[in-house]
């Protein structure tokens, strides 16, 4: 299994950064060239802002893979230590089940989302797309998100403390 | 409220053992909701908060004032925000303190992020502190305190935190934190003024710059500077909305680290894209979470149950500032400054609304508390992030030299406290 995951893990994780990296971007450009357009030339791009609202959406579901596959979560890290030197496996499992339920429970709930969506043939509120092209991304990738922690939990433990910049410290 | 206590009562064991802080508060929430209303609307209601949350066009300033910051972060630019303001100050006595504080409150402005500013000021400010035998409390304490700075000076991923869960408008949070931004920053200089006069050996005065240094120095901050007054003059005149001002932001800090000989291949653009968006979704998984436990505190009646509790106590709307402030306090010790705003303030909101109290006011007084929370003991973030950047400095030399900043925290708070206008001055402008 570890092999697998070893050999899985770069491959999907690179593809999301990819991904994420261009939806960060078109969101920086859209919000810049509609602002610009709206006072330099009077043409606001119609729909910004909606499509801004998507992009961060699928923005915040493509990290999530990047964050599980490292588990690089917020804690608080008071009595942590402490336990993890006593029982350090035990206290592994007992974290790692927990936030593996939780990411499954959101991947579900996405999925049940954009399936009812799809049924409702909702659209969205401005641009009149189909909301189940906006709600099915992101329950696709949270479902792959899910895929990346557990992954993850197959290599050693390897999260590491960084500044939020990415540099270690 | 019998029930949202043990809520809260779970939820800080789960946090204390490690489980990780949005995942832990979501299961809380959904299990507290479930146990109010049923297992099939507490999964229908987290499915509903998360989509409405992470299409929230509101919160889309988040992704983009992080990318902002890691644009600057990238620029390189703390060693010439250093150098500028010792030009200035480094003849006085203290003055590669006070300098520092300068250049932190100039970095994190416009870079948003505490740990990064409080790392970087590190690498930057602790050598030339060193060579002058600058007593290692003093500078590393005014490093540690320094990196604070940014979470009050807008823009701020916390007021923007704020601004969503108490439905205040988030440019008017940014104009607040303003004033209050500028009084910490003078509060600081005065806290190293104070601390080399009691003990001059601390701080010695620096030797004058290299003109052609101190000239390269400022060519290279005036275009930040410039930044960070379009992006905030343009949230005050409301010519943007928060989240155009952040593209704004991004595109100009994209440019400036351009021009600074960064951000010239693709795989710089790809590092700085996927480290703003990994620490997005970081901050949006325990806004998630937060949320959803929002709706089971919501449901169990306990805001209300307080706003009761209130009443019968006839607490002035200062005397219930001061209460939510204390509190504020005592979880700033253990929690960092989201987790305080995300899980304290939708308990007291009802309470707070039917006092009177201007939440625009309050919210400063919240996010003065919460940094405060970043250098108090036991959990100080930033003065665990100096020591590991540095780790020959003692973890209570570093303590010992917060001291003096957080007393000047305190004077902070209690002027805020005290004359309001401090805050809510320049938002009444834009009315």
């Amino acid at each position: 299994m570890q092999t697998v995951a070893r050999a899985a893990l770069p491959r999907i994780l690179s593809v999301l950064e990819i991904m994420t990296a261009a939806l960060l971007f078109v969101m920086m450009a859209l919000t810049f060239v509609d602002v610009i357009g709206r006072y330099v030339f009077t043409a606001p791009i119609f729909g910004a802002a909606e499509m801004i609202q998507f992009l961060l959406a699928m923005t915040i579901f493509g990290g999530l893979s990047l964050v599980n596959a490292h588990d690089d979560h917020i804690t608080v890290e008071l009595f942590e230590p402490f336990v993890k030197h006593r029982i350090p496996r035990l206290h592994r499992f007992l974290v790692q089940a927990f936030s593996v339920v939780v990411m499954a429970i959101i991947a579900r709930e996405m999925t049940v989302f954009a399936i009812e969506t799809h049924e409702l043939g909702s659209r969205t509120v401005v641009l009149e797309w189909p909301l189940v092209t906006v709600v099915g991304t992101i329950a696709a990738l949270s479902v792959v998100s899910l895929v990346a922690q557990i992954l993850g939990l197959m290599l050693p433990e390897q999260r590491h403390t960084t500044l939020d910049h990415g540099e270690p410290l | 409220m019998t029930v949202a206590l043990v809520g809260f009562g779970v939820l800080l064991l789960l946090c204390f053992f490690g489980f990780r802080v949005g995942f832990a508060t979501m299961l809380v929430g959904l299990v507290g909701f479930a146990y109010e209303r049923g297992w099939s609307a507490a999964f229908a209601m987290t499915g509903q908060q998360i989509v409405e949350d992470a299409m929230s066009y509101n919160l889309s300033v988040i992704p983009l004032f992080i990318l902002m910051g890691v644009f600057i972060y990238r620029a390189d630019l703390s060693k010439d925000l250093y150098t500028a303001a010792y030009s200035g100050l480094g003849r006085f006595r203290g003055g590669l303190a006070l300098s520092t504080v300068v250049a932190c409150a100039g970095f994190s402005a416009v870079c948003g992020s505490s740990v990064a500013t409080a790392a970087t000021m590190t690498k930057v400010a602790m050598p030339p502190m060193r060579q002058y035998r600058y007593h290692d409390s003093l500078s590393s304490g005014t490093i540690a305190a320094g990196g604070t700075l940014g979470i009050m000076i807008p823009p701020s991923v916390p007021l923007v935190i704020y601004g969503i869960v108490a439905e205040q408008d988030i440019g008017k949070l940014f104009i607040a934190g303003v004033l209050p931004g500028i009084l910490l920053v003078a509060l600081f200089m005065g806290a190293v003024a104070v601390t080399v006069r009691l003990n001059p050996e601390a701080g010695p005065a620096g030797e004058p710059l290299d003109p052609a240094e101190v000239r390269h120095a400022l060519r290279a901050v005036w275009p930040v500077l410039g930044l960070f007054l379009l992006v905030l003059g343009g949230i005050y005149g409301k010519v943007f909305t928060p989240t155009e001002a952040s593209g704004i932001g991004a595109v100009g800090a994209a440019v400036i680290a351009f021009c600074r000989g960064h951000l010239r291949s693709l795989a710089e653009w790809r590092a700085s894209l996927v480290e703003a968006t990994r620490t997005t979704a970081t901050l949006f998984i325990v806004i998630f979470g937060a949320l959803v436990f929002a709706q089971f505190i919501n449901l169990s009646g306990m805001p209300y149950d307080l706003l009761d509790i209130v009443d019968e106590m006839a607490l002035s709307p200062t005397g219930l500032v001061l209460f939510v402030a204390f509190i504020a306090i005592l979880m700033g010790m253990i929690f960092e400054s989201i987790g305080i705003l995300l899980l304290l303030v939708p308990v007291f909101l009802p309470a707070l609304y039917a006092s009177g109290v201007d939440m625009i006011w309050f919210g400063i007084i919240v996010v003065l508390v919460t940094e405060l929370g970043l250098i108090t003991p036991p959990i100080g973030m930033n003065v665990f992030v100096v020591r590991s950047v540095m780790p020959d400095i003692a973890l209570g030399d570093i303590f010992r030299g917060v001291t003096a900043f957080i007393v000047a925290d305190a004077v902070a708070l209690t002027l805020v406290f005290l004359i309001p206008a401090i805050a809510t001055l320049l938002p009444a402008f834009m009315e």
